[in-house]
């Protein structure tokens, strides 16, 4: 019997991986996925191969690339970016790290902006803080550099008289660069194109690629937990792997890829009347076989479709309904600036610089590739251009920027793409309300292997109020910088859903009637089961990127497994975490052979 | 292999379905399936000799039909020069989606992003046969004075039809190898089927038929109505939106219309797999969609890749390369 099972190698299993196996555990990783090793031969970044979200290797889908991706049932103009495999969505994600609002908490002395008060974390922002810290520092997090997009950015910034803020936490509107948790960029890097200078060790840190969105493996011949971006596959994977190695105490955990869950075994055994969590079923994508391992505790940590999947499928208990519902995936939306001066707006970190606005969101800059770009100016949700309007407002389609909202496509689409090195475009993150209506569910037409595949609501147009208030602030906010820097033309999109960050549909919260989880993250209703992704968020964040919420809640609830049921004291601000680039761990990694 | 496994209720309201032999042919004739066979010659103009259809493969008609509509989909998302471009009436300088190989990209990645399930094909090639006899009147009565169909009156012609009908069907139920389903074909079906509600003349025989014949604002068209309420345009043309079956119709236009257009302009500035030689992962030639937006790739060395790095580092804002706490 293991001491405890995580489920899901993404953005927070690993952390609870690599906490409790640095406290002596033994720990099984179980990842549906593929593990994408030797990344300096085997990834490019062509957005048609391993870029491409449905065929490539970051897809949600088997290791296989002649299997078809896993089908989730989406009914509605939708598009899901969630990346199966080691490293999970963080894989392809931007390294962004902010922390979350204030505000999202429970004990907020208040600002006198409005938040989701009705679904507010069942713990103070104070008490989250150290646990930021020990995240911070073990990735590592680190201040976004400047290139010429980020410069035009924040002269747009202060054009329109935002002020800057040169700490971590959010407190009034504001810009800054990023907190990424990219390492920054050192000798070469940044400073050539000629890749025979940009190896390891002439070259460190983030060689400005740009290529963020298909994944890192630069720069070549560096170790892979020195590798520039700190997705879990670069960092605390091998973290977890070598715990022995670097910790006294520690036990390097077991990872097993290509094992996709079909279900959470109980025993009815325990002392509350409850089903206790005792195991694991999954099935080996490549093989077929089925297996079943026990363990005393286990850590559901998919993501926020297929936690709620698995949980479903696994016929736990689900008294108050909520298990998949109050999704939140900030409202996304995409404002591009076409000025007369070419921008560079495809080289550097993915999104290098930010602006937040407490209570409403923020604003990422973004880069992208030409294909991932064309895709973005024909995603909307208000028809195409000059065209249809798709039922939408006059009202909802006009603002700051160039005529109506909608899909760039046609004569149109080409003029705007010839202009792509001109071009810059700014991500809408907006601080959405947890809602009933958008939810996962289980689909009553089609099952796969592992049982009924999930299906996504999202009610787009029929966010709540504030919700909506705040995207279109957003948006108008956006044209307004991009104006201000010396935009020509500015476009908005109105994207329907983009499903890139993905909250709270397995919620804790105060309340027992609308939360899945305490706030232990611990379920209400099944023993020894804890969730540990983004599914656990008590909300979206405020708007703030989740993935750094997610881990520092992930490492909380390391600890809160590692008191409950090992009977261990707390480690964090006890000590100093040990970073996942520190030379020990180096060492253990090129050691293991982990490449 | 991955299955998808479709609820005993769905398959049971598949079988349940009964289409007329009438509504079949409609169907094959509406659809642009039925057209698509005419590069192979089994359908000899002016003859009244029944088909062979022993001779067909199946599999390369369906692929070439669900390639054409998308090439004509790829010609309205980037039009360039091609004679898809050119059949839109929208032409633009410079390289096109259709240039950029935007077609059978798409067609590779539809078919991938769903599981394969034999029943599936079958089920949904059934489903939007199932259409109303109102909306096929209206289209006929139009053709009848306009097109192909008016001329599928005779005794000899609609045997025809029934013997396609037949082969085809037969096929989509056997165990055949069958690339190129079921989302391409299921794409490209329902395409055609609005163009022809859309457009009755769009109903031809060979290239260039159905949405591939419309022109560029009639193409808009037909996303107009597929995007703006599917519960409608489900009950319209198919009449029930409540059963599994309606459900997994209105299900898929709710989406579908939506990731064909995104994926048509992706397909056209990624970078072709022709263009990739895949034992050193170089680039044969530069792709025409990166020469285009002036993407910007390594050419200093022997061969053409993406670049490892930019040489844009300008240093940090204000020279501050840490923050603290609030």
């Amino acid at each position: 019997m293991r001491d405890v099972i995580v489920i899901g190698a993404g953005g927070g299993g690993p952390v609870v991986a690599k906490e409790l196996a640095e406290q002596g555990l033994d720990v099984l990783l179980l990842e549906g996925g593929r593990r994408n090793e030797n990344t300096d031969q085997n990834y490019t970044h062509y957005e048609g191969l391993d870029g491409n979200r449905i065929t490539g290797i970051t897809r949600n889908g088997p290791s296989d690339p002649n299997q078809q991706a896993w089908f989730r049932e989406v009914g509605q103009n939708a598009f899901i970016w969630d990346a199966a495999g080691v490293g999970g969505t963080t894989q392809a994600y931007f390294g962004n790290c902010p922390r979350s609002q204030p505000g999202a908490f429970v004990g907020f002395a208040g600002d006198g902006y409005q938040y989701d008060d009705a679904h507010l974390f069942p713990f103070t922002y104070e008490e989250l803080l150290p646990y930021y810290r020990w995240v911070e520092k073990t990735l590592p997090v680190q201040t976004a550099a400047m290139g010429t997009k980020e410069a035009l950015f924040y002269q747009g910034c202060q054009a329109i008289g935002l002020p800057l803020n040169a700490t971590k936490d959010i407190v009034v509107d504001s810009f800054r660069p990023n907190e990424n948790a990219i390492l920054q960029p050192q000798g070469n890097a940044g400073k050539t194109t000629n890749s025979e200078l940009l190896r390891f060790p002439q070259a460190q840190g983030c060689t400005f690629c740009g290529y963020c969105s298909i994944g890192c493996n630069l720069p070549k011949g560096a170790p892979r937990n020195l590798k520039a971006k700190r997705s879990t596959h670069n960092s605390y994977v091998p973290m977890a792997l070598t715990a022995d190695l670097w910790s006294d105490a520690g036990k390097a955990i077991t990872l097993m890829p290509d094992a996709k869950v079909i279900s959470i075994v109980t025993d009815s055994s325990s002392m509350f009347g409850q089903p206790k969590a005792s195991g694991v079923r999954w099935r080996n994508t490549l093989t077929g076989e089925q297996f079943e391992e026990r363990a005393k505790v286990v850590v559901l940590a998919a993501g926020s479709i297929e936690s709620p999947r698995i949980w479903l499928n696994s016929n736990l208990p689900n008294p108050n309904g909520w298990v998949g519902k109050g999704l939140t995936d900030h409202a996304m939306d995409w404002v591009t600036g076409v000025f007369d001066e070419p921008v560079e707006g495809f080289k550097g970190a993915a999104a290098g610089a930010r602006a937040d606005f407490p209570g409403r969101g923020c604003l990422d800059q973004v880069a992208l590739g030409p294909a991932f770009y064309a895709f973005s100016l024909a995603f909307s949700d208000s028809g195409i251009r000059g065209q249809y309007t798709n039922g939408r407002s006059r009202r909802s389609i006009y603002g700051k920027w160039d005529g109506p909202s909608g899909r760039v496509l046609g004569r149109e689409l080409k003029q705007v793409m010839g202009q792509f090195q001109h071009a810059t475009s700014i991500l809408v993150i907006t601080d959405d309300d947890v809602e009933e209506q958008n939810r996962i569910e289980l689909s009553d037409l089609v099952a796969d292997q592992q049982g009924p595949v999930a299906r996504i609501k999202l009610a787009k147009r029929k966010r709540s109020k504030r919700t909506l208030a705040n995207r279109e602030f957003l948006a108008n906010k956006s044209a307004e910088i991009l104006r201000a820097a010396g935009a020509k033309k500015v476009l908005r999109l109105d994207w329907p859903g983009m499903l890139l960050h993905m909250q709270s549909s397995m919620r804790m919260g105060l309340s027992e009637a609308d939360s899945v989880l305490d706030e232990n993250a611990q379920s209400r209703w099944v023993e020894g089961l804890y969730v540990a992704d983004n599914s656990a968020l008590a909300n979206g964040c405020g708007g703030s990127n989740p993935t750094l919420t997610t881990q520092a809640l992930a490492t909380r609830t390391a600890e809160k497994i590692m008191q409950t049921h090992f009977g261990a004291k707390p480690w964090v601000g006890t000590r100093e975490p040990l970073s996942s680039v520190d030379e020990s761990v180096t060492e253990a990694v090129l050691s293991r052979g982990i490449f | 292999m991955q299955k998808l496994i479709l609820s005993s209720e769905l398959l049971q309201q598949m079988r349940g379905i009964e289409l007329t032999s009438m509504s079949r042919r409609n169907f094959l004739i509406l659809s642009g399936l039925f057209g698509a066979l005419a590069p192979t010659g089994v359908l000899a103009k002016g003859s009244k000799a029944l088909p062979d259809l022993e001779s067909v493969d199946w599999a390369e008609v369906l692929r070439g039909f669900s390639v054409d509509t998308l090439n004509g989909l790829a010609a309205f998302a980037v039009p360039g020069l091609d004679p898809f471009s050119k059949r839109q009436k929208l032409t633009v300088q410079g390289f096109g989606g259709v240039d950029n190989g935007a077609g059978p990209f798409m067609s590779v990645a539809l078919d991938i992003s769903a599981p394969f399930d034999p029943n599936l094909s079958l089920l949904l090639i059934t489903a939007l046969a199932a259409m109303r006899d109102r909306i096929i009147a209206r289209i006929f009565k139009y053709h009848g004075r306009a097109g192909v169909i008016g001329k599928f009156q005779y005794q000899h012609q609609k045997e025809m039809l029934d013997r396609v009908d037949q082969a085809f069907f037969n096929w989509l139920s056997s165990s055949a190898p069958k690339q190129g389903l079921p989302l391409t074909l299921f794409s490209a079906t329902l395409l055609n089927l609005i163009s022809a509600v859309i457009n009755p003349r769009s109903v031809k025989q060979g290239f260039f038929q159905g949405f591939a014949s419309l022109s560029w604002r009639q193409k808009a068209r037909v996303f107009m109505l597929l995007e703006a309420k599917p519960e409608k345009l489900v009950k319209l043309i198919w009449g029930d939106t409540q059963s599994p079956v309606g459900r997994l119709i209105v299900g898929n236009l709710r989406f579908l219309p939506g990731a064909l257009l995104q994926l048509a302009c992706s397909a056209s500035y990624v970078e072709p797999p022709l263009l990739i030689d895949f034992t050193d992962l170089s680039l044969i030639a530069r792709p025409p969609g990166w020469d285009f937006a002036g993407y910007q790739i390594d050419d200093t060395g022997p061969r053409l890749k993406p670049v490892d790095g930019w040489d844009d580092f300008m240093g940090y804002f204000e020279g501050r390369t840490e923050v603290k706490d609030a």
